[in-house]
């Protein structure tokens, strides 16, 4: 069954197909609810607003149009809602799921701490510039679908996206310039 | 094509959050919410594509003037048992394209239907595929729109335990006395058919069609009031127009800062009275939302309208809004 059919099935009230259709994009959806809030319980109560709210309002899904681009705009709104109402600031979980680089080989354990630092400079993207690379990188939009999740115009995305990935990059190549003088020591 | 910064980038995100919880548990929170009652034009959406996807059930009673406006409806209680077809035989259900079919009916009737007046309901059954019915005669309803009893029930003769070829149409006509309350009512009839070595039940509905009201007992015209504008919330409610027939009364309204409106609420009383939903029609506009919400006809002795937005939930510029806000103008009709 395709993606068009389960959708007209969760229009016709089919919990089945809606369970089928959850089971599909929770994951990803809380993942990225995550990257948004930085805590995992906020991050699922996101994505169950965003999930209820998706299945009340699914008429408004265009026939024909996938669903995740749909899907994950009202995931990322509920997640912005949530993270914007938290007082308290928790870092990118990182270290949670990488393990410890001193147990592992020196390749891997490299790997893992450029992983770390590049999220550290993504965690210090302000929001304009952040969505727009957790979207394209996280989620696997392109430039359009950022734009229309963002409800920006797609020139602006661009740009975003140039700027944010200019910073990154900056800062990734001092990071690896650094790591590469301190192995020449 | 991505370079080594974007791999790297792709994969210090994707890498980056793993997360631990249980879907089925998070499901568990999701599922019992679902069934929570909704508004009532979210049932007629959820309804009218469903029935979209199965049958096709015209009533041409309801050339009636003054119904073209209407596009959703609410269910009969029974409506919505469709037996679901085995998955790997399910017909492209795509809203847009022409739906294949396993049956199609269809029930004529031409003029105004006056309280308690006989009239004829023809039925063509045609089928696309070979369909025998239960030897038990089928049962025609009446249900008043909006209510779950029947008001009155007859049996359909000619149906009962008939074999049809695919493509072949079956007409019997159903004679049925109209309810004796004017108002709108939908008709649903119960098939049982064999299905797989199975028997399963059909229930089809009719879209509403209108009993009508004595004349001159309903108000008629258009109304467009000088102010009818509620603030809350940050979103204003303006209504723009009211037009009133005999059938119905039509209220053409916007709502600003509202981009794509997930669900709310509606309602239009005149002198304490409230008046039957019948049928919303909504649509993105520039800055806000516009809408037009059908409602049961406005007695001619009514002075004022009184409409009301509540449960407004919505996906705005600033994220979803959740129920917050009650909006409600009054509308003087002399």
């Amino acid at each position: 069954m395709n993606e068009q059919q389960l959708i007209e099935l969760c229009l016709a009230g089919q919990q089945t197909a809606m369970e089928r259709l959850f089971n599909l994009h929770v994951e990803q959806a809380v993942r990225l609810a995550y990257l948004v809030t930085r805590d995992w319980s906020t991050a699922e109560d996101a994505v169950q607003e965003a999930f209820l709210r998706a299945f009340r309002s699914l008429r408004s899904l265009e026939p024909g149009r996938p669903f995740k681009p749909w899907f994950t705009k009202i995931v990322l709104n509920q997640a912005r809602n949530r993270y914007r109402k938290r007082s308290l600031f928790a870092p990118l979980a990182a270290a949670e799921s990488i393990p410890d680089d001193r147990a592992l080989p020196d390749e891997v354990a490299m790997t893992a701490e450029r992983r770390r630092q590049l999220l550290n400079q993504v965690e210090k993207l302000d929001e304009n510039h952040r969505l727009p690379i957790l979207l394209k990188y996280f989620s696997g939009f392109s430039e359009a679908e950022v734009a229309e999740a963002l409800r920006l115009p797609v020139s602006t995305v661009k740009s975003r996206l140039y700027t944010a990935r200019q910073r990154l990059r900056a800062a990734f190549e001092v990071m690896e310039g650094g790591r590469r003088n301190a192995g020449h020591v | 094509m991505q370079d080594m910064f974007d791999q790297e980038l792709s994969g210090a995100l994707r890498n980056s959050a793993d997360w631990q919880g249980s879907p089925e548990r998070l499901w568990g929170k999701i599922r019992p919410q679902l069934s929570r009652r909704r508004p009532w034009w979210m049932k007629v959406r959820t309804w009218s594509v469903a029935s979209a996807a199965l049958v096709m059930l015209l009533v041409g009673v309801l050339a009636a003037p003054g119904l073209d406006g209407l596009s959703g409806w609410q269910q009969p209680p029974d409506v919505g048992v469709y037996p679901a077809p085995p998955p790997g035989e399910m017909h492209n259900p795509g809203r847009k394209h022409p739906l294949v079919l396993p049956f199609q009916i269809k029930v004529e009737q031409s003029g105004d239907l006056l309280p308690g007046a006989e009239t004829v309901l023809k039925i063509d059954l045609t089928v696309r595929e070979g369909m025998r019915l239960s030897p038990d005669v089928p049962v025609l309803s009446i249900v008043r729109f909006g209510e779950n009893e029947p008001v009155c029930s007859s049996p359909v003769g000619g149906l009962a335990g008939l074999v049809l070829a695919a493509g072949a149409t079956k007409s019997v006509n159903a004679t049925i006395s109209a309810p004796e309350q004017p108002g709108w009512y939908v008709t649903s009839l119960k098939l049982q058919w064999l299905n797989q070595g199975n028997w399963s039940t059909l229930t089809v509905g009719s879209e509403p069609f209108l009993v009508s009201h004595p004349a001159g007992c309903m108000q008629t015209g258009s109304v467009i009031p000088a102010e009818a504008v509620a603030k809350a919330a940050g979103h204003t409610l303006k209504v723009s127009k009211i037009e009133l027939t005999a059938g119905k009364t039509v209220v053409h309204f916007t709502l600003s800062d509202v981009m794509v409106p997930a669900s709310f609420d509606v309602a239009l009383q005149t002198s304490g009275e409230r008046l039957q939903g019948l049928g919303l029609e909504q649509r993105d506009a520039a800055g806000g939302a516009e809408a037009v919400a059908s409602f049961g006809p406005t007695p001619a002795d009514a002075r004022t309208l009184v409409f009301t937005l509540t449960n407004l939930q919505v996906v705005g510029n600033n994220g979803m809004v959740g129920s917050s806000g009650h909006w409600q103008v009054g509308i003087p009709l002399k």
